[in-house]
This record gives C-alpha cells, sequence and structure tokens, in this order.
C-alpha cells in the first residue's frame, strides 16, 4: 500500500483538484490513501476549506483523510476551536500549517509557524495526540519541537522549499536531533541522494512519502522514492507504515 | 531509439559530496536507467574556470565517448581570443555550448564578448543550452527566463535550449519559446503536474528534451516525467532522444 501524507484539495490561482480528481489521479500513480490538506483553507478561508475537507472524508472514507488546515498563526483561539470542531465533526486526524513568505520570488518569511501566537494550536495537537504537517524551515521546526516535544511533527519538503533555501542537510540534521520530527518527502527538489541521507540519519522510520498534488507531478515523487537506493524495508517504512502509525490508519 | 539526457554534469559539487562521483558511477547509473547518451559539462567549467573545465569535460567523455557527449562552458574569461578557443574546442569533438550567466557576473544582453561567441556557434551549428539553475534547489541563484528571449532575437540562427525552468518560470519560458522559433526546453528542474504535456502542447513535443540533471539530480525522477507524461508514444520518443539526435546532428 502508498499513502501520501501531502496533498492537496481545493483552489488557488494556478492550482486546483476537488476530491474526486485527486483520487483519480492517485489511482493512475498507484497510491492506495491520501492525506490532504485544503489549498483554499490554506491561502484565503479555512472554515470553507476545511469543511470542504469533512465532506470529501465522508464521501471517500476509505481513501481520503483530511487536515485541518489553519490559514495563519494569527487566528489563535478561533484556529484551536476550529481544530477542535474539525476533529470531532470529521475524525480529522492531523493539522496542517504554513509560514507565509513574502510572494512568488521572495523567500522572506512574514509569518512564521515558531511564532508564539502558534502556540495554542500545538497544546490542541499535543492535547488530541494529531500530529502537524508544517511547512515550515528547520530552524521553525527546531524551536517547535523542543516547546513541543510530545507533538509529532512533519517537515514539510523536509527543507526542500523555498522559505527553507532548500537546505535539506539543515533539515535532517535538525530531525537528528529530535526524535519527534519527521521528514516528508514532497518537494520540487530532486537532489540525489537526499532520501538516503535522511534514512542514513534518522531511521527509516521518520521519512514519509507525500507528493504535494496537484502542485508537482506525483510519478516523479514516486520516481524520488523507488530509484533512491534503499532497501525493500526502508520503502515499506516511507510509503506506508509510518503513515500509517502517525494517522493511526 | 536512443534515450538521450541532454543536461548531465561531471566533476565536483562545491556545495555537498555527490554520490555519483567518478565518470564510471555516471556510466553506471545510465546503464540502471538506460540511458544511452549524456551531453556533459564540467562543474569546474562553473565554478572554477572554463578552460580548465572543459578540458576536464573533454577527460571525462575519453572514458567512454560513444555514451558521453561534450558541451563547452563560455565566459568572458575566456578573454579576446574566446572564439579561437571555441573553434579548437569542436575540433576536439565538443558538440555545444552552455552558458553560466548567473555565475559568471554576466548579462545576455550586455556582452560583446557574447556575440562573437554565439556567432560562432551559429557558424558550428551548435545549440546553446543556458540552464536558468544548475539543479531544482531553491537556495541556488535562478536566472531570469525572459532574458533568453533577448539574445534569442537577436541571434535567431543558433538553437538555444533553455534549461532548469519549474513551474514558477514555465509561463515566461512558454512566452520565449513562443516568440522565438529558435528557443527549445529541457525537463531537468521541471517537477509540475502536467509540466511536459503543457511543453508539448503548447510549443510541440519537436522542442522539448529530456534532461535529468544527472549526478545532481535523481534520474529516475527526470524519467519519469516524460514517461507518464500524458503524451503520445512519438512524442515521448522525440522528447527521450530524436530531438537531442537532430539538434546534436548525431
Amino acid at each position: 500500500m502508498v499513502i501520501d501524507v501531502h496533498m492537496h484539495i481545493g483552489k488557488i490561482p494556478g492550482f486546483g483538484l476537488g476530491a474526486d480528481e485527486i483520487l483519480d489521479l492517485a489511482d493512475r500513480v498507484g497510491i492506495d490513501k491520501v492525506i490532504c490538506a485544503h489549498l483554499g483553507a490554506l491561502f484565503y478561508d479555512m472554515y470553507e476549506g476545511n469543511q470542504e475537507t469533512g465532506v470529501a472524508m465522508r464521501k471517500h472514507p476509505d481513501r481520503f483523510l483530511g487536515y485541518i488546515t489553519i490559514s495563519s498563526c494569527r487566528y489563535g483561539r478561533k484556529a484551536v476551536e476550529e481544530i477542535q470542531r474539525c476533529y470531532e465533526t470529521y475524525g480529522m486526524q492531523g493539522i496542517k500549517v504554513s509560514h507565509n513568505v513574502g510572494g512568488v520570488g521572495n523567500y522572506a518569511i512574514i509569518t512564521s509557524v515558531d511564532d508564539p501566537f502558534m502556540d495554542p494550536i500545538f497544546e490542541k495537537a499535543e492535547e488530541l495526540s494529531l500530529p502537524v504537517l508544517a511547512h515550515a524551515t528547520p530552524d521553525e521546526c527546531k524551536a517547535l519541537s523542543q516547546r513541543f516535544p510530545q507533538v509529532r511533527l512533519i517537515m514539510a519538503h523536509a527543507g526542500g522549499c523555498p522559505g527553507a533555501l532548500g537546505d535539506w542537510h539543515k533539515a535532517v540534521d535538525t530531525a537528528s536531533h529530535h526524535s519527534n520530527i519527521y521528514l516528508d518527502t514532497a518537494s520540487s527538489q530532486v537532489d540525489m541522494g537526499y532520501i538516503e541521507a535522511a534514512v542514513e540519519a534518522i531511521g527509516r522510520n521518520r521519512v514519509v512519502f507525500g507528493t504535494d498534488m496537484p502542485v508537482l507531478d506525483p510519478f516523479v515523487q514516486l520516481a524520488k522514492v523507488s530509484g533512491a537506493d534503499l532497501d525493500e524495508e526502508d520503502r515499506k517504512a516511507i510509503l506506508e507504515a509510518n503513515a500509517a502509525d502517525l494517522f493511526r490508519l | 531509439m536512443a534515450v538521450i539526457d541532454i543536461c548531465g554534469y561531471c566533476g565536483v559539487w562545491p556545495y555537498w559530496p555527490l554520490r555519483a562521483k567518478t565518470p564510471t558511477d555516471l556510466l553506471n547509473l545510465m546503464d540502471r536507467w538506460k540511458i544511452d547518451r549524456i551531453a556533459l559539462t564540467s562543474l569546474k567549467a562553473i565554478f572554477a574556470g572554463c578552460r580548465d573545465g572543459n578540458d576536464e569535460t573533454r577527460r571525462v567523455i575519453k572514458e567512454e565517448p560513444s555514451r558521453m557527449i561534450a558541451f563547452a562552458a563560455a565566459s568572458p574569461d575566456l578573454g579576446t581570443r574566446a572564439c579561437e578557443y571555441i573553434e579548437e574546442c569542436q575540433h576536439m569533438g565538443m558538440r555545444g555550448l552552455r552558458l553560466f550567466p548567473q555565475h559568471h557576473r554576466f548579462r545576455l544582453d550586455e556582452s560583446p564578448w557574447l556575440a562573437s561567441i554565439l556567432k560562432m556557434a551559429s557558424k558550428l551549428a551548435w545549440p546553446v543550452l543556458i540552464p536558468i539553475r544548475l539543479m531544482m534547489n531553491w537556495g541556488l541563484p535562478t536566472l531570469d527566463v525572459r532574458t533568453i528571449g533577448g539574445i534569442a532575437a537577436a541571434y535567431s540562427h543558433v538553437q538555444f535550449i533553455i534549461g532548469g525552468v519549474n513551474y514558477g518560470e514555465l509561463a515566461d519560458a512558454l512566452a520565449v519559446m513562443n516568440r522565438y522559433n529558435n528557443v527549445a526546453i529541457e525537463t531537468s528542474c521541471l517537477q509540475s503536474l502536467g509540466g511536459v504535456k503543457l511543453l508539448a502542447d503548447e510549443v510541440g513535443p519537436e522542442r522539448v528534451l529530456l534532461g535529468t540533471g544527472l549526478p545532481l539530480q535523481y534520474p529516475s525522477a527526470g524519467l519519469a516525467k516524460i514517461e507518464h507524461a500524458e503524451i503520445s508514444d512519438r512524442a515521448k520518443e522525440l522528447i527521450l532522444g530524436l530531438n537531442a539526435e537532430r539538434l546534436l546532428g548525431l
């Protein structure tokens, strides 16, 4: 079985698929289960986006699981209420958060997931034992990991994102010092050897497979894992077992 | 049909150690992933100097000249006899040119030395590959793809190849290619869903070439985007090798 921990439904300018389309694409690639955040929730209206995610979960209970997506650290108590609501109403099993950068070509981070405003969100994650997929830099994840060592934190893109300037070395090093940090393989970056380096440094059990669909080509993302110099136990852990454990599947 | 990778490198990567260090390592990867031929430029040419780097490229391809194709790098460091040097490179078996403005501190639109180089490339019928980034890593400097349009217009008899484009630059790259027929594109950094199909539909598969970025990037990833693209088998053949054969006169 293949489980993708990093996908999106919903629309933003230039990208967007609904749940049915995402699952059709997953079928083409050979992905069995998807764990999705909502693009509209992330970049616009978290209530509307989480609602749509919940509907998708009900329509595809065996294959589609949603993240409670939080659009900004500035929502504070309202974000905490939204997490509780989505957990109770839909059974969502994870939280998605993101730093915001200045815009295309401008990688300066303008709101950080390490901001103290995020603390209530992580306290709720800890209370409900929900993993958090964080589009965040290694430094942001390190700081969060130290404040919330009980929260399982998935570093989206493993440093391979604009805000982190592509620094997967730092991501791997950070994860090697913080046992509650996981690394997600979804990234535009296909630097040869980075997945092997992650497994060598932190073991096979904290690397999880993601595609970042529909932004990125899922065949490329799967080919990174299948093309890496890993043994079959490593691959099985990355593609299935670790996600199953994280999300109680 | 031979699978030809238009975007490969050899040498040392200064930012971190590579898993594939030697020509033998490179050939082993090519065998494993069924890449028949690869066009190479030495990373030394980018980071330490073109002449020394081009010498290294020529040494590397001697390991297996039937499978490795040398592309020369050029920069202002070549000096006033740059044209003669490029012609010598051709006599030594090199078949194309790569330019790295963002690494060699020159601009595509303000470089008199470049005019003489491109005239020589035209004379030699060399394709000119200009990577806007060396690999798809967010930390590396990138070139504005729109600047390639300027020289494509000025040197309409030169076949340019845009390299290193990802989804953020794709619209600009397509605009350049739609305007100038002498511009093709390689796929090493294009990671967007449907990206290869979009290129094939918009500008034709005849102007798209396989690039993997070996040994900097996973070759499996570079091949997967072509093999699984929703395009015809004929289009895949063109992209995977026939276009490179035509451009390189193989």
